[in-house]
């Protein structure tokens, strides 16, 4: 039973006297003398039975020489040393400064609550003011968490003695039966992690800990207290794994290993990579120390008097470092939204305008995001040009890089680069079909952010401006791609609007962070180049226009212009360079503008009332592009890259006139607030007529046409391979590009889904002539053996879509034949199919998009793709198809060494811009 | 400031030029590959379906003729499958001949011949059992009509239906006769599956019509209809044909001892009238004969009651009809549709008996008509014809039936008969070659 004054009120001189049954261990710590911690120990109202200087080594030892006290190497070896007189044991950090009443109140709280082990309340020794601990929670996964704002005055706020999951080992009484049993302090923990393993220990053994507040330990923070690293991160798993059961344990070590994974990886894209070596260090130094740790476990499992949920009572739910990650992010997303630094300052606090800026640019995210839900719980609608990749990811980057395109009967001519970045990010996410919708929700978010600053640059720069995020993604614009069901273009805005905002911010002062803003550009011209190709090329106009409408876009806009649509033009050239400018211009995704929509109408008021409430050049820079784009594209009569970019602009355009039409500080006198009033009311009004979108939960895209559609083709595959399949229709739904027969539209794809690769069709080579051909004889009808017309093309099955008329045409034919598998479409199965590729005897070979295998014979096989001399081996070309030697067992495609050298200036041209970006970051 | 600028704008313009340089020599063209070749030829446009069956009292055979040689493929289709796929040449004499046990070792097939779209006719010829002849036909409309036959007592009529497509078919069929329309509820719904041959037996169904006229439509797939009856020591055979507003038919003077008849068939959907012409004395004379056929009903028409009797009639109407020649005696009955339209090019199938060709020159020239046999060493016949002047012509056997040229429109159709049967054939009029 220790006897104690209690604090308060202070206790008297004689119970002092009395209660001498306590002795301080004060930890040495590293290049501070504990003299000071000693005289404020022996001068305690509470007196001490005993002072032992433990730790620090050698100097630690002079040190108690000096103050002529006893020395001990570690907590055990001192309490050998005293006698058994004492009952109780106060550690103190060697560079703490304990209140006279500190030990005193802790003795009779300790005693008074029936408490194993009591803390003090830490506070900044340079500050006294600031708190730095009054107890602590965790998580379950051990990540601390004190409730204390950074620098928070302690205004005896949390004045309370309470229970607590840990206490500051910068001051702690513990009895010493308990710190007997629990074998001292784990030497090698750092200070937090050391008072975190005592505390655990101690309730595992059926102990209470509790903070006393009325104890005050000033704290100079030399011992490392409250540093983060990674021997902190490392001390604090090695609790949990000797503190917790095993089947606690059994979830906690994978999860916690995911979310430090997960927190180091999202950290490095904040430019933070300690985090993850931090983890990663702490991890491989807890492997290598298990051994001790398990046998720490055994002596534990001797004095365990409680259950983890003893530990769960005081923890706090979910993860702390998920937490913190998402705070960290908060404050960047508000930098990038602003190019504030996330914390503001007190004015800035009470600045409503400086803080709504991030909460309406999150708005217009949480809308945006809601707008494409539909991609949450599922893949991109598979519709048009907007498809799933093809599951041979590598492939199918390979064909951007020199290799066979098997789209329609193939050609080597370069897939188009939105399926290259598409497979590309899905092939680094390990197949996760969920990479189009991180690609979206990053395109949007980027979007959204550049756009605030692009307006801010432009001198629009009140908070609303962010609404105008919303119309970039959901306004005509964007429709018109969105309709056009080009998936990749829609998505191309956000970095456009990126790269857009590069080019039109005055560039900064340093070479350093000219190179970041050149990087920068870079990075964002060659993702949306990859997206949408000529779109770099229109944000580069858009950006020279606006140097010549707009006073505070400076010169410097043009380099950026220039810089920017070079990058982007480079970064695609292997798909510039080698398909026709028709494939540019006039093929691919219809884009087409609902100049009927009352959004148009209300954006073309707000452009004139805006404009008359001052800010016209804006108005006209926003319109330029806006309404511009809608004009020069029905003068142009573009679709597909061109026609994209075009709407790119018009998407861009469309929310500057928004952003501007929302803005209001500009106002002045009665007659611009009424215009002022009017030019808000038709942006709003613009802005709401755009939400559209929201409504679907497909960011404006159709509904999905072609998932499973095709199912039966796999479903009934033959072992050679997936097999080709002729969609018919009189209407323009067939997936990617079609080719016109008489009043029909027609196409081949490969497989049981339409796949991104195949969506758009290169020029036409023999065997699509050949195609056409038999296409167009089948809609002429009268052909009573289309199965054998089609059969050279290697076509297993024909479907007519929407009871197109050529259904009739195929009543009178023998060797196409009905099969009732899917509904709405007409399905006809060839019997006198030939697989892509055939031995000359007529057995197939098994083929994948590059290659084939077989049974080696001394004759030939015959590939039903369109003739390529990159075919091998022995490769010939009869009449419009390859003819290749079955010597060898198998045939491939060799890709275009060169074409392949190009394709690599892509990545490498991204990751050095990045690094640009990342080290010339401008803050 | 200004000169970082102009430093920056030198840097981007070269990466520009050193970029677009770099790329043109790194991507050069794919290897090169010759993409002129030769499209496939067409593929065959047309197509010609017959009944053909082997049994021990029947010996049949298809008749080809063409303008220019060619191989016809032919295939033979019977309970859901192909029975057996095979080529005709057509030579040089433009004719060809195939037996059905050439394609066929017993029962009841359908026979599906491709052939180019244009000049070109192919029939079939059944001897055993007195003589039968029809034309193939070709998939035109849904809608096909044949009429002249009867279920009168000891008649037995049989329908065929072939479907030789991938497609299974539905059809339904109806009939008509001196009773007026009507139908058994088994020719409602007809399933006839791909690849196959379907039958039913009228004079069970639809006994003791005199006249009768069947009307087949298919609700999906296409069929090809033949009716067959059976009677005395005889059998006609008759195609169902696409309707029409206008049919020709040449007349010659009747064989004695038999009656002759024209059975015309309406598919229209309202009452209408129906005129027939006669082609007399060179001239065309209006209105010999003229009624109103009720909706999808029949009338017919006794030839024997024309005097003078024309050349050659000309049967009109408001609305699509089928006009049929039937020509029956005690032992024998025939009956053929009428001809489409005149022509001064016509092919004649008749591959069996004692061929005669009709022939009626039915324009307002003289007309020197020309039958060439198809058949190695055969000798051409030639006809002259005043105009509206008609002739029936002995025709030596052919093997593959005659072309007959004229040098103006004339009217053909053609009789073969053997021992106590008579079958009769219309001509093939080639398109573009007449009105």
């Amino acid at each position: 039973m220790l006897e104690s004054s209690g604090s308060p009120p202070l206790p008297s001189t004689a119970d002092a006297a009395s209660g001498a049954r306590a002795v301080a261990f004060v930890q040495a710590v590293e290049g501070v003398s504990p003299v000071d911690t000693v005289r404020a120990v022996e001068t305690q109202v509470y007196e001490v039975a005993a002072t032992i200087v433990i730790g620090g080594g050698s100097e630690g030892e002079a040190a108690a020489s000096e103050l002529g006290l006893e020395h001990a190497a570690s907590v055990l070896d001192a309490m050998q040393t005293l006698d058994q007189g004492y009952e109780a044991v106060w550690f103190i950090h060697g560079d703490a400064i304990p209140r006279p009443d500190a030990l005193g109140a802790l003795v009779f709280e300790l005693e008074r609550n029936e408490a194993s082990m009591v803390g003090s309340k830490i506070l900044d020794a340079a500050n006294p003011n600031r708190l730095e601990s009054v107890g602590a929670a965790t998580d379950v996964f051990g990540e601390p968490y004190t409730g204390l704002d950074p620098d928070e005055v302690d205004l005896e706020q949390y004045d309370v003695v309470r229970d607590v999951s840990f206490v500051s080992g910068a001051s702690v009484l513990i009895r010493r039966d308990l710190l007997r049993g629990l074998r001292g302090i784990d030497a090698g923990m750092p200070p937090v992690a050391a008072g975190m393993d005592l505390s655990h220990r101690a309730r595992i053994a059926g102990g209470r800990v509790m903070v006393v507040p009325s104890s005050e330990v000033l704290h100079h923070r030399t011992c490392g207290h409250d540093v983060a690293g990674w021997r902190e991160l490392a001390g604090r798993m090695r609790t949990m794994w000797k503190a917790y059961r095993l089947i606690t344990l059994l979830w906690v070590i994978p999860i916690g290993t995911l979310l430090g994974i997960f927190d180091g990886v999202v950290r490095m894209f904040l430019g933070q990579v300690k985090p993850l070596i931090d983890f990663m260090r702490a991890t491989a130094w807890n492997v290598l120390v298990s051994p001790s740790t398990l046998a720490m476990r055994g002596q534990l499992r001797r004095v365990r008097h409680a259950r983890d949920e003893e530990l769960f009572r005081y923890q706090v739910a979910g993860s702390l470092r998920l937490r913190k990650l998402a705070s960290d992010l908060g404050e960047r997303f508000g930098w990038v939204i602003d190019e504030d630094s996330g914390i503001l300052t007190e004015e800035e606090m009470s600045d409503d305008v400086t803080a709504a800026g991030p909460l309406l640019a999150s708005f217009a995210f949480v809308v945006l995001a809601l707008a494409a839900r539909a991609l949450w719980f599922g893949a991109i609608p598979a519709v048009g040009y907007s498809l799933p990749n093809h599951a041979e990811l590598a492939s199918v980057i390979g064909s951007w890089a020199g290799g066979w395109n098997p789209a329609g009967l193939g050609t080597s001519a370069a897939t188009h680069p939105s399926v290259a970045i598409s497979a590309a990010v899905e092939w680094l996410l390990f197949g996760w079909s969920g990479a189009t919708a991180v690609l979206t929700i990053l395109a949007m978010a980027v979007g959204v952010a550049s756009l605030g600053r692009v307006l801010r640059v432009l001198g629009v720069d009140g908070p609303s401006r962010h609404l105008a995020g919303l119309v970039v993604f959901l306004g005509g614009g964007a429709a018109a791609i969105a309709g056009s069901t080009d998936w990749a273009g829609l998505i191309a805005i956000g970095p456009a609007v990126w790269a857009l905002d590069g080019m039109v911010r005055p560039w900064p002062g340093s070479l350093r962070a000219r190179v970041g803003r050149m990087g920068a550009i870079a990075v964002a011209s060659v993702i949306a180049g990859f997206l949408a190709p000529l779109v770099p090329a229109a944000v580069g106009v858009a950006a020279i226009v606006a140097w010549a409408l707009i006073p505070q876009v400076r010169a410097g806009a043009v380099v950026g212009a220039l810089w920017g649509g070079l990058v982007g033009a480079v970064a695609v050239a292997p798909y510039l360079l080698r398909v026709a400018p028709d494939a540019v211009f006039a093929s691919g995704p219809s884009v087409v503008f609902d100049v009927d929509s009352p959004a148009w109408i209300a954006l073309g008021v707000a452009a004139v009332v805006a404009a008359l409430a001052g800010r016209w050049r804006v108005i006209a820079w926003g319109s330029a592009l806006g309404f511009g784009s809608v004009v020069a594209l029905s003068i142009m009569d573009w679709r597909g890259d061109g026609a994209v970019a075009l709407a790119a602009l018009s998407a861009v355009g469309g929310a500057v006139v928004v952003g501007a039409g929302l803005h209001l500080e500009s106002v002045g006198g009665w007659t611009r607030g009424i215009l002022g009033a009017a030019s808000v009311t038709a942006a709003v009004a613009a802005l709401v007529l755009s939400l559209g979108p929201v409504l679907s939960g497909r960011a404006g895209m159709p509904p999905d046409r072609w998932s499973d559609r095709l199912g039966f083709v796999s479903a009934l595959a033959e072992p050679s391979g997936p097999a080709r399949t002729l969609l018919l229709s009189t209407a323009d739904v067939l997936p990617g590009d079609s080719r016109v027969a008489g009043d029909h539209r027609y196409r081949v794809v490969t497989g049981s889904t339409p796949t991104a690769d195949q969506a758009r069709l290169a020029e036409p080579r023999a065997g699509d002539d050949a195609l056409a051909l038999a296409v167009s004889q089948l809609v002429e009808g009268g052909v009573v053996r289309p199965g054998d017309l089609l059969a050279p093309f290697s076509i297993r099955w024909v479907v007519v879509i929407d009871d197109a008329p050529v259904g009739a045409n195929l009543v009178t034919q023998v060797d196409l034949v009905p099969v009732p598998v899917a509904e709405g479409l007409a399905v006809y199965r060839n019997d006198v199919y030939r697989p892509r590729v055939t031995a000359a005897d007529g057995s197939p070979w098994v083929a994948t998009r590059t290659a084939a295998t077989g049974r080696p014979t001394s004759a030939t096989v015959r590939l039903a793709d369109n003739a390529s001399g990159r075919w091998g081996p022995g490769w010939s070309q009869s009449d419009w198809y390859n003819v290749l030697s079955a010597g060898d067992g198998q045939i491939q495609f060799e890709p275009e060494s060169q074409a392949r050298t190009v394709a690599w200036i892509a990545p490498v041209m991204l990751a050095l811009a990045g690094l640009g970006a990342l080290w010339g970051r401008e803050r | 400031m200004s000169r970082l600028m102009g430093a920056l704008t030198r840097m981007v313009g070269t990466a520009g030029v050193a970029s677009v340089v770099v790329a043109s020599i790194l991507v050069s063209p794919d290897t090169p590959v010759v993409d002129d070749v030769a499209l496939p030829a067409p593929a065959p446009a047309s197509v010609a379906v017959c009944p053909i069956w082997v049994d021990r009292s029947t010996t049949g055979s298809v008749v080809l003729g063409s303008s220019k040689p060619f191989a016809a493929r032919s295939s033979v289709y019977a309970a859901g499958r192909q029975i057996s796929d095979g080529e005709v040449v057509v030579d040089a004499t433009g004719g060809a001949r195939l037996g059905f046990d050439q394609v066929v070792v017993s029962g009841l097939a359908g026979l599906l011949m491709e052939v180019p779209d244009l000049d070109t006719a192919v029939g079939v010829s059944v001897t055993g059992l007195g003589i039968a002849a029809a034309n193939c036909t070709a998939p035109v409309s849904s809608t096909t009509v044949a009429a002249g036959v009867s279920t009168r007592s000891g008649e037995r009529v049989e329908l065929i239906l072939v479907n030789p497509y991938a497609v299974d078919a539905s059809v339904s069929v109806s009939s008509s006769s001196e009773a007026g329309l009507d139908s058994a509820g088994e020719l409602e719904t007809i399933v006839v599956p791909s690849a196959s041959v379907v039958t039913r037996d009228l004079d069970a169904l639809l006994p003791l019509r005199n006249r009768m006229a069947v009307t087949i439509t298919a609700s999906s797939g296409h069929v090809h209809g033949f009716l067959v009856q059976h009677g005395g020591t005889d059998r006609a055979m008759l195609e169902a044909v696409t309707p029409q507003a206008s049919w020709f038919l040449p007349l010659a003077e009747p064989i004695e001892g038999s009656v002759e008849w024209v059975v015309v068939a309406s598919t229209s959907s309202t009452d209408i009238p129906v005129r027939i012409d006669g082609l007399i004395d060179g001239a065309w004379v209006d209105g010999l004969w003229s009624t109103t056929i009720e909706t999808r009903s029949q009338a017919e028409f006794d030839l024997g009651e024309l005097d003078p009797r024309p050349s050659a009639l000309r049967i009109g109407a408001d609305g699509l009809i089928v006009p049929s020649l039937v020509v029956e005696s005690e032992t024998f009955r025939a009956a053929t549709p009428a001809v489409p339209f005149p022509s001064t090019d016509w092919y004649i199938t008749g591959g069996a008996g004692a061929l005669e060709a009709v022939v009626s020159a039915s324009g307002e020239f003289d007309s020197t008509v020309t039958f060439f046999p198809h058949e190695p060493g055969g000798r051409p016949i030639v006809v002259e014809l005043p105009p509206g002047g008609s002739a029936v012509v002995e025709l030596p056997a052919a093997g593959g039936g005659y072309a007959v040229r004229a040098t103006s429109e004339v009217l053909v159709t053609w009789r073969a008969s053997v021992e106590g049967g008579l079958a009769l054939g219309a001509g093939v009029p080639v398109e573009g070659h007449g009105e």
